[in-house]
């Protein structure tokens, strides 16, 4: 891949590696580290990552790697970034940061599977090939993590009711 | 009182899926850039650095000094100058001698031709 060709790849997943790095380190400035570092990474495999059939995929799987390194480096803990301010309601900057904290309490094959398809909207296989397994897991996943969330979105918004 | 928590999901998902991030990323073709505007601009502040010495008036030229009748000269065209106006002073001093004695010699020489006369 040339190194105009990678950058644009690169650039153009920027904010999707962002995410998916929040997603998982659950620290905004670790999440841009990973960025940061995985771009350096896989600048030095960029022939590597040009002969991939899907190179999007290839990174944000690189992107998910890089982060579990990271998150066995240390112990884990979850921020929950603070919503975006004058973008949206009191109420639905509540239920945001209800949904942030409820996802990041997720195991974390849920908690990506749930980030890739709700978020990023990904299919299926796009993500069964980013978090390496097979199409089966990631609905077997994806399934668990959004019965658990809308119990326990459910009882918090049904609480004092 | 009911709660739509699909909705919900879906207006958190959406508002996560605006998130972007702060810090800009450095790419290759960045850090190029920059490594060539760090060159320029220090390139620039040495050309600058030796110019104030080299063409600074208060740079000493060399180390010339010159004591014309007691006086301390350190510019060459002056030194030059005032030795100049110095040597003419003692060569007005030596023509004037030297007809003194050319006279003072026609005056001896007119007694003795006298006397022996």
């Amino acid at each position: 891949m040339a190194p105009q060709d990678f950058n644009n790849t690169y650039t153009e997943l920027h904010p999707r590696i962002y995410r998916l790095a929040l997603n998982i380190v659950g620290s905004r400035e670790d999440a841009e580290d990973v960025v940061q570092d995985l771009y350096e990474k896989l600048w030095h495999k960029r022939l590597l990552v040009g002969l991939h059939q899907n190179p999007g995929g290839y990174i944000l799987a690189a992107a998910r790697n890089m982060c579990l390194d990271r998150l066995r480096g240390r112990k884990q803990t979850v921020e929950v970034p603070p919503t975006m301010a004058g973008e949206t309601g009191e109420r639905n900057e509540d239920v945001l940061l209800i949904v942030r904290r409820l996802m990041a309490m997720l195991p974390e094959k849920q908690r990506t599977a749930m980030h890739l398809r709700d978020v990023e909207e990904l299919e299926i296989d796009e993500i069964a090939a980013i978090m390496q397994t097979r199409a089966e897991a990631v609905r077997m996943s994806l399934s668990r993590a959004h019965t658990t969330v809308k119990e326990q979105l459910t009882k918090i918004m049904n609480y004092g009711t | 009182m009911e709660h739509n928590i699909d909705k919900m999901l879906q207006c958190a998902f959406k508002q996560m899926r605006a998130e972007n991030p702060r810090r800009q990323l450095v790419t290759h073709e960045r850090s190029r850039h920059r490594i060539s505007l760090t060159i320029a601009v220090t390139g620039i502040a040495a050309m600058f650095i030796a110019g104030l010495f080299v063409f600074s008036p208060q740079a000493p030229k060399d180390d010339f000094v010159c004591y014309v009748n007691g006086a301390r000269i350190v510019d060459r065209d002056t030194a030059i100058e005032q030795t100049r106006q110095a040597l003419d002073v003692v060569n007005t001093r030596l023509e004037r001698s030297a007809q003194d004695i050319s006279q003072k010699m026609e005056h001896v020489n007119q007694i003795l031709n006298k006397t022996l006369l």
